[in-house]
C-alpha cells in the first residue's frame, strides 16, 4: 500500500505542475492574444479555471502526503502519550468518514452533470467534476495508510 | 440551535489537529444532515464552486512570480541596494533587514516566503558581525510581516475574492500601511542598535546606490507592473498575476540567470502545494459560511453588535483583539477566508469601509505573523536559526509594540488605507 501511494504521489506531482504550467501559459496567452492580435480567446479563461480546479483537488493527498495541511496544534500539539494518539486516531477517522462523503457526494455529482455543457469549450462537466472524487479518494487513501502506521506504532511500542 | 452545533463541532473538530479543511467541511456536513434535511451533494457542490474561480488563480500566480524572482537570486541584489541605503547608519545590518523586507515584500505575496528569504541571505552575515543571533532572528521575523502588506498580496487577493472588493484597491490601500510598518521597525531597529553598539558597515556613497539600484530596478519594476496594468485597464488582477510570473521567470532566467530550468518544476510545485493548503481552506469555508448565512448569523451578529455600540471605532477595535488572538492560531489567509464572511456585513452595517476593513484586516493578520507564542514568522526564523521560539519572543517584543501602535493608528486614521486608492484609482 505504502508504495503504491509513493508511485501515485510521485504521478500526481508530475500532473498538477502541468497543469499549473498550462494554467499560466492560457492565463498569459489571454492578454498577449487580446493586445498582440486583437483577439479574445473565449476558451481560457474556462480553460484556466478548470485546470485550477484539477490541480487543487489532485494537489490535496500530495499536501496530505506532507501532513502540510493546515491546522489548529495548538490543543492536539500539547497531549502526550496514549491521549495524544487517542486524538491522532480520532481526528484521521473524521477525516477519512469526511472524505469518504466527498468521494460519494462527487461521484453523484458526475453523474448528475454528465448532460450539462461548460458555456465556451462545450465539454461535459462531468470531466470537471471528476477531480473531486479522484482528489478525495487518494487522499482518504493517504489518510487511511497514515492511520495504520500509526495504529502498527502502538503495538510495537506497547 | 444549528448555530450551536455547528460552531461546537468546527471547534471540537479543529482542536483535534484535523485539517482547517476538513473541520469546517465535516462539521458542516453534520448540520446539513441533523439538522437541515438538505442532501450533502450541498458539500461536494460548494467545494467546488468556491474553487472554480478565475479570481483565485491570481494565488499561484504571485506565489510563481516572488518563487521565481528569489530562486534567480533577486533576495542578494535587494540586500546589496538596501546596504547601500542604510547600511551605513547605527545597526546597519538590522536596518537593511528592514528595508530588504519591504522590497521583497513588493515582488512577494507572503510574508512566510518574505522571512524565509531576508533569513537565509542575513542571518549569519548579522551574527558575523557581532549581533546576537536571536535579535538578527528577531528583526528577520518582524521585518518579513510586511510581506502580506505591501502589495503584491496572496491575502488581499483572498478578501478581494471573497468580500468582492477590488483587488486593485487592495494593493494600492496596503502601500502606506506597510511603509509605516517598515520605517516603525526601522526606527526600532535603530534606537536598540544604538544602546547595544551594533555599528553600521561602510559609508553611504551615492555612485553605490546608483550602482546597486540598477541591479535590482528589474526586480522593483514588478509592483509597478501590475498595479499600473489593473489601474491602466490593460489586464485583471488574475492576468496582472500570470504576467507578473512570467516576467519573474523571464527576469531569473535571462537577466539574473540563477533561475536554472531544472529548478522549474520543484518551483511550480511548491506554489501548487502552497496554493491547494489555501484552497482546501477556502472550500471548506463557502460550505461554513453558506450555512451560518441561511442560519442568518452575521445578521444576527449584526443586530447584537448593534445593541452593544453602534460606535465603528469600538467595533473596529473588538475585531482587532478576535483577529490578534486568532491570526496566532491559524494562518493570516486562512482566518481571512473564515471570518470575512461573518464580519464583513456586521462592518457594512456599521459603515465602515470594506476596503478599509479589509487591508485592517490584512495588517492585524500580519501582526498575528510575530505574535508569540504560535506566530507563524516565528516558526520559520526559528527553523532557519535553529534557536527555540521562546528566546526569539523575547527580542521581538519591541517590534510587536511598535507594529501594534501602528495597527491602534491604521483603524484611528483610516486614510492612510483609503488615500492612495482614493487618489489613483478614483
Amino acid at each position: 500500500m505504502q508504495r503504491i501511494l509513493d508511485c501515485m504521489d510521485r504521478i500526481l506531482q508530475k500532473i498538477i505542475i502541468g497543469t499549473m504550467a498550462f494554467m499560466l501559459f492560457f492565463t498569459f496567452i489571454q492578454v498577449v492574444a487580446r493586445y498582440l492580435f486583437e483577439s479574445s480567446l473565449v476558451y481560457s479563461e474556462e480553460l484556466s479555471r478548470y485546470l485550477f480546479v484539477w490541480t487543487v483537488f489532485l494537489g490535496l493527498p500530495v499536501v496530505a502526503k506532507r501532513g502540510g495541511h493546515m491546522a489548529v496544534t495548538a490543543l492536539s500539539g500539547r497531549l502526550k502519550g496514549a491521549a495524544a494518539r487517542m486524538m491522532s486516531v480520532a481526528a484521521y477517522l473524521v477525516g477519512i468518514v469526511f472524505m469518504a462523503t466527498m468521494i460519494v457526494q462527487g461521484v453523484e455529482m458526475v453523474q448528475r452533470t454528465s448532460q450539462q455543457l461548460s458555456p465556451a469549450m462545450e465539454i461535459s462537466m462531468s470531466w470537471v467534476y471528476l477531480s473531486i472524487p479522484i482528489g478525495c479518494l487518494f487522499m482518504m487513501l493517504q489518510m487511511v495508510s497514515d492511520l495504520c502506521a500509526l495504529l502498527r506504532k502502538k503495538e510495537g511500542g506497547a | 440551535m444549528i448555530l450551536w452545533t455547528v460552531f461546537l463541532g468546527f471547534l471540537v473538530i479543529l482542536f483535534m489537529g484535523v485539517p482547517i479543511g476538513i473541520a469546517l467541511g465535516a462539521s458542516s456536513a453534520i448540520v446539513l444532515y441533523a439538522f437541515m434535511k438538505i442532501p450533502l451533494i450541498v458539500v461536494a457542490q460548494r467545494m467546488f464552486t468556491s474553487v472554480d474561480s478565475f479570481s483565485f488563480i491570481a494565488v499561484p500566480f504571485f506565489m510563481l512570480a516572488g518563487a521565481f524572482m528569489s530562486y534567480g537570486g533577486v533576495t542578494k541584489r535587494l540586500v546589496n541596494f538596501a546596504h547601500a541605503l542604510v547600511g551605513a547608519l547605527a545597526g546597519g545590518l538590522a536596518l537593511v533587514v528592514c528595508v530588504t523586507g519591504m522590497f521583497f515584500a513588493a515582488i512577494s505575496g507572503s510574508s512566510a516566503a518574505t522571512t524565509a528569504a531576508i533569513g537565509t541571505a542575513m542571518i549569519d552575515e548579522m551574527e558575523r558581525r557581532g549581533y546576537h543571533k536571536s535579535f538578527a532572528a528577531a528583526v528577520v521575523a518582524a521585518g518579513g510581516t510586511v510581506g502580506i502588506v505591501i502589495p503584491p498580496s496572496i491575502t488581499m487577493v483572498v478578501y478581494g475574492s471573497i468580500a468582492s472588493v477590488s483587488i486593485g484597491d487592495m494593493f494600492l490601500g496596503g502601500f502606506l500601511p506597510g511603509l509605516l510598518m517598515g520605517v516603525s521597525m526601522c526606527f526600532v531597529s535603530y534606537f536598540i542598535a544604538k544602546k547595544r553598539n551594533y555599528e553600521g558597515v561602510g559609508s553611504i556613497s551615492f555612485p553605490n546606490i546608483v550602482k546597486t539600484f540598477r541591479e535590482c530596478v528589474w526586480a522593483l519594476m514588478m509592483p509597478i507592473i501590475i498595479i499600473g496594468g489593473i489601474y491602466g485597464g490593460i489586464f485583471t488582477p488574475t492576468e496582472a498575476a500570470a504576467v507578473a510570473a512570467v516576467y519573474g521567470l523571464f527576469i531569473g532566467m535571462f537577466v539574473y540567470r540563477e533561475l536554472r530550468p531544472a529548478d522549474l518544476p520543484k518551483v511550480i510545485l511548491e506554489a501548487a502545494i502552497n496554493t491547494t493548503m489555501i484552497m482546501f481552506v477556502v472550500g471548506g469555508a463557502n460550505l461554513f459560511g453558506w450555512i451560518l448565512t441561511n442560519a442568518q448569523v452575521p445578521h444576527k451578529l449584526g443586530l447584537y453588535f448593534a445593541g452593544l455600540t453602534t460606535n465603528p471605532l469600538v467595533f473596529l477595535m473588538l475585531v482587532n483583539l478576535l483577529l490578534l488572538f486568532i491570526g496566532t492560531l491559524i494562518n493570516a489567509s486562512a482566518a481571512v477566508v473564515i471570518l470575512t464572511p461573518i464580519l464583513l456585513p456586521v462592518a457594512l452595517s456599521l459603515g465602515i469601509d470594506p476596503l478599509f476593513f479589509g487591508v485592517m484586516m490584512v495588517v492585524n493578520l500580519a501582526i498575528g505573523c510575530i505574535t508569540p507564542p504560535v506566530g507563524l514568522d516565528l516558526f520559520v526564523v526559528s527553523a532557519i536559526t535553529k534557536i527555540p521560539i521562546e528566546t526569539v519572543t523575547r527580542e521581538i517584543t519591541p517590534y510587536l509594540c511598535a507594529l501594534l501602535a501602528d495597527l491602534v493608528l491604521i483603524t484611528y486614521f483610516q486614510d492612510i488605507i483609503l488615500i492612495v486608492p482614493r487618489m489613483l484609482g478614483g
